[in-house]
């Protein structure tokens, strides 16, 4: 599970405070997966394929 | 639930105010297939500066704008963020308020002197109400959001029936733009243009979005659809209207067309849309003031909900229509001061890979002790790209008179090359900076190196 997911967002001082937590620990801390090759294409095909055939297609 | 979300939010009032301006220049075709390629292609750059850092370490977009812009620097991000989330809001909220007077004025419970006073009670009700579901937090945005989302689509789709009904597609596709310049590629690329600058919209609401979401892939879908592609289509039920009747409010052209019962389905469309999207803009809003150093740590969540909704506030009692009358100069400034921090941020993820070397405590780390301390607070890279990137911006388009400066505006658009020149700029003088200064090429290295799970 990722620290931030709280419901009011990150409070570095109350985590201070009360959980006592080291800041660098979010350093380890697990994180989210990244896009990978075929996220990037999906991407591309959304954002930069598909819009530029339909302005080529709206242009004719 | 994130594309219904991302729907809720992109869906609103600001779709109708782009659809009726693309009506000015383009037909019923070449506008819809403009607004639409436009809005994928501005969600396309604020996805990829936004969404891998805030899938990844689950930080909003103001907070991700320390490692660009310094410690100091941040209040430039909350700044874009706030600039673009209190104007857009406060417009929606001055037409909700229109919208509750008109349906009050149609079944005669008000007269024509008391529309004043009674849109800006609505407005500033709405707005109250709004702040009490935020201090509630993300649940109040995953019971509203499928509601709000739904109801949008239906009544779209009716507002598509009836124009389609009284004029026949013919009618529709036949129409002439209203006021188009003689430069047929001009009118194409401004359409492209204004549909880039107003997703830029988006850039500070997206980390409060996804930030949530386990993965970046979970986000594309969503993103590119709900907030890229519907406002678009929802936009082209403006368009058309727009088109055929010669006049871009559809609180004026519905009643032309489907009588009062209609006037009163479309004003109710325009409350739903609007109380969904202002309720993200405050929370998204509320969330970047809440991950400030001293504000942040000082405040509670409610007193910084009730310290958003403040300037909202102030325009809708005291001057509701001067950002209500400048929208589309609103829009160019977006694309003017936001465009260049998009390309900073994707430079600044894909070239420079903060990915593989993002130090997620000097995030919150006050002062020197964080790694994004740089000069004074600042990232001198970071200012120096978002001032390149905006002057390219003015060079190319002037966001006063809408009025391109360049010819070359009609090829390229204005934002395009302001994100281009802020992404480049902000390479070349990170690389700059980390020769005349190497501690701070140090300190950008000098931590964990995270595991690029899926390059």
């Amino acid at each position: 599970m990722r620290i931030f997911d709280s419901q009011e967002a990150f409070l570095p001082r109350e985590l201070d405070e009360h959980l006592e937590l080291d800041l660098t620990q979010l350093d380890s801390a697990e994180t989210g997966r990244e896009l990978n090759k075929m996220d990037m294409l999906h991407l591309a095909l959304l954002g930069l394929v598909l819009p530029a055939a339909l302005l080529v297609w709206g242009w004719m | 639930m994130l594309g219904t979300v991302c729907t809720s939010t992109g869906v609103a009032t600001w779709a109708f105010v782009i659809g009726g301006s693309a009506a000015l220049y383009l037909n019923a075709r070449m506008g819809l297939i403009a607004m639409v390629a436009g809005a994928l292609i501005g969600q396309l750059l604020v996805t990829l500066a936004t969404t891998p850092v805030s899938t990844k370490f689950g930080i909003e977009t103001t907070v991700s704008t320390k490692p660009q812009l310094g410690v100091r620097g941040i209040y430039i991000g909350l700044f874009l963020m706030l600039f673009n989330a209190i104007g857009w809001n406060t417009v929606l909220m001055i037409f909700f308020g229109r919208a509750v007077a008109s349906v009050l004025d149609i079944f005669g419970l008000i007269g024509d002197s008391s529309r004043y006073t009674v849109s800006v009670v609505s407005s500033v009700a709405g707005l109250i109400l709004i702040g009490v579901l935020v201090t509630r937090g993300t649940r109040s945005l995953s019971k509203t959001g499928p509601v709000i989302a739904g109801s949008i689509v239906l009544l779209a789709a009716w507002l598509v029936y009836i124009l389609l009904r009284t004029h026949g597609v013919s009618g529709v596709a036949d129409a002439a733009p209203l006021e188009p310049h003689d430069n047929r590629l001009l009118n194409y690329t401004l359409v492209v243009e204004m549909l880039i600058a107003g997703t830029f919209g988006w850039w500070g609401y997206m980390g409060g979005i996804v930030r949530m979401v386990s993965g970046a892939r979970k986000a594309i879908l969503p993103t590119m659809l709900g907030l890229g592609a519907a406002w678009a289509v929802v936009a082209a039920v403006s368009l058309f209207g727009a088109l055929v009747t010669g006049e871009p409010d559809p609180t004026v052209w519905v009643p032309e067309i489907a009588g009062q019962v209609g006037a009163v389905i479309v004003l109710i469309f325009i409350s739903f849309a609007n109380l969904g999207s202002t309720l993200v803009g405050v929370y998204v809003s509320t969330l970047a003031v809440k991950q400030t150093q001293s504000l942040g740590r000082s405040l509670s969540w409610g007193r910084t909900v009730a310290l958003v909704l403040a300037p909202m506030l102030f325009i809708l009692i005291f001057i509701p229509n001067m950002i209500f009358d400048n929208v589309p100069i609103f829009m160019a400034f977006l694309g003017m001061i936001t465009g260049p921090m998009v390309g900073v941020q994707i430079a600044d993820w894909f070239i420079l890979r903060r990915r593989a070397h993002m130090s997620v405590s000097s995030l919150y780390l006050p002062g020197r002790a964080s790694n994004y301390w740089y000069l004074r607070g600042f990232n001198p890279a970071g200012v120096l790209a978002l001032i390149a990137g905006s002057s390219t911006y003015m060079l190319i388009m002037n966001p006063y008179t809408l009025i391109p400066n360049s010819p070359i505006f009609a090829y390229t658009t204005a934002s395009i090359p302001a994100v281009l020149m802020g992404g480049t700029v902000y390479v070349l003088a990170s690389r700059a900076m980390w020769r005349l200064f190497p501690h701070t090429h140090t300190q950008y290295q000098n931590h964990r190196q995270f595991d690029v799970e899926a390059s």
